[in-house]
């Protein structure tokens, strides 16, 4: 239903006190909010301020989900590929007015992007669509911290990374709820942080052959709910390489991209899915000419691979390379991602990626 | 506590509604005047007669509804949503009556009225230009025209047109 365009008339709706109005501000879409924003200061002002954006009762988001590109030819800038429709952006994030030049990218949460500022030895999070940015200072003083994981939890977001050069090994946790950090030992040498559960809390890491959940707001490990006890994680024969990346959604799906071949080089890729029993289950087979190119892309190097989810695509990607390789798992089919137009035409490798799904009320 | 099971409403132009109690707790004020054993007498209000039936209508159609909860009556319920929806069109139809409740609602403390009247305001504000938002709030342009600008472009790069 089409619903009929109703004239307010001025000599009634004048006359609302202006908490009332910000009330009923506070039920429109997010979208239609930013577009008023010009209307006044205090409608500008509106969109910055916690208490207003705690109360607004429409919580989708309405944006389009985006990749963003991190590489150091694009000088400060951020390229936006809009996944939603298809398309490069042309226009570039107001970054500028938030972050300082000399910063780094390092993880990206919902509607929140964290960078680290070496200079100040500290981290810088943001949400580009309020504008709106928090700095964290270093827990210690020299920090050197590695696979640092941006968390959005229901309450406010936290932050996961190890400390690095260290024995016995740590955990770093902060905590936006309290602004505080927290320091956690680690039984064992994480390789990979996978990636965060939305409705959990928590971030999986594996070692060699199995994976823990690192319950971030108890600060216990333990293995997944659907696992066996100390389940040793049987991985498929003949592995040249592998990613592990999950869905981060209600299913919490945990899947696993890797090469099979031998003596290091692979001559097929694969995906596979964590069954319930603990094995993986084969998904499917990367077609094999996108195998091949991906195969060229990286010479071999699984170094430089890495893979992450973004909005039902596995995203497979190498530093060196300004293509990504996805698939779309509801589609069950493989794409190449085309690189970005305003990459100039010699560019060098350290192509990061980050999905980045812009929220107004994603406070910092 | 009184002992009577009703409240007595003066509206602004005089005219005394007699309603029970059980169904003007929903309003904040009222059933603080209740415990406080202040709502013996009549309780004059700003409001009125014609926008504090409305409310009154509204209360007791919300504590039907709420006490029908549990059993499941088709009949009944589809009778209270057709209330509603009739209730819906009737105030996004009279701007007077819109803003009067508003404003009741507000100063009678009855959120899920506000909710819903703030709701409908919403409705008819979405797709209107700032320009038109300024003319229908009477709300000044304090922005220079740079720096409209430079607010609008701040967010450019998330819409798609």
């Amino acid at each position: 239903m089409v619903p009929k365009r109703r004239e307010m008339d001025p000599a009634i709706w004048s006359r609302l006190p202006e908490d009332l109005l910000d009330h009923v501000l506070s039920f429109l879409p997010p979208k239609m909010l930013l577009k008023l924003r010009s209307t006044c200061k205090h409608f500008n002002s509106l969109l910055f301020s916690p208490s207003f954006l705690s109360k607004t009762k429409c919580s989708s988001s309405a944006f389009s989900c985006f990749i963003l590109l991190s590489h150091p030819q694009c000088y400060d800038q951020y390229p936006l590929y809009d996944s939603t429709h298809g398309t490069w952006r042309r226009l570039s994030l107001p970054y500028s007015l938030l972050l300082p030049s000399a910063a780094t990218l390092l993880s990206s949460s919902k509607g929140l992007l964290c960078f680290s500022l070496p200079s100040s030895s500290s981290f810088l999070v943001c949400n580009l669509v309020t504008l709106s940015s928090r700095t964290i200072d270093f827990p210690t003083y020299p920090f050197d911290f590695e696979l640092l994981t941006l968390v959005s939890t229901p309450s406010g977001y936290k932050i996961f990374m190890l400390f690095a050069k260290s024995f016995p090994n740590y955990a770093f946790v902060y905590d936006s709820t309290d602004q505080s950090w927290s320091k956690f030992d680690i039984d064992g040498f994480p390789l990979t942080i996978l990636s965060q559960s939305s409705h959990q809390e928590g971030v999986f890491y594996k070692e060699p052959f199995s994976i823990v959940r690192f319950d971030l707001e108890n600060g216990i490990w333990e293995t997944p709910n659907d696992a066996n006890d100390h389940m040793t994680m049987m991985l498929p024969h003949e592995l040249t390489f592998f990613r592990l990346v999950n869905d981060g959604e209600e299913s919490n799906r945990l899947y696993l991209i890797g090469g099979v071949g031998r003596n290091g080089i692979s001559t097929t890729m694969k995906l596979w899915e964590l069954g319930c029993g603990g094995n993986w289950i084969e998904v499917e087979r990367v077609p094999e000419m996108m195998c091949r190119k991906f195969m060229s892309v990286c010479y071999h190097n699984y170094d430089h691979v890495y893979c992450f989810w973004h909005q039902g695509m596995i995203c497979v990607c190498c530093y060196t390379w300004p293509e990504i390789l996805y698939y779309n798992v509801a589609r069950r089919t493989w794409h190449w991602l085309p690189s970005c137009p305003s990459l100039p035409h010699k560019w060098s490798c350290g192509f990061r990626w980050f999905s980045f799904l812009p929220h107004l009320y994603a406070l910092v | 506590m009184a002992t009577t099971s009703t409240v007595k409403l003066r509206s602004g132009d005089n005219e005394v509604f007699e309603v029970e109690k059980q169904v003007m707790i929903q309003s904040g004020t009222i059933r603080n005047m209740i415990e406080d054993d202040a709502a013996d007498g009549e309780i004059p209000l700003q409001i009125s007669s014609r926008n504090l039936a409305k409310v009154v209508e509204w209360c007791k159609c919300m504590q039907h509804r709420d006490r029908n909860n549990n059993n499941d009556n088709k009949e009944e319920e589809e009778e209270e949503e057709e209330w509603e929806k009739k209730f819906d069109e009737e105030v996004s139809e009279d701007k007077d009556l819109h803003f009067g409740l508003l404003l009741a609602a507000n100063y009678l403390e009855i959120p899920a009225l506000l909710h819903r009247l703030c709701q409908l305001a919403a409705d008819i504000v979405k797709g209107k230009t700032p320009e038109e938002i300024r003319r229908t709030f009477n709300i000044k342009k304090d922005f220079t025209p740079e720096e409209e600008e430079a607010v609008m472009d701040e967010h450019g790069w998330a819409f798609h047109d």
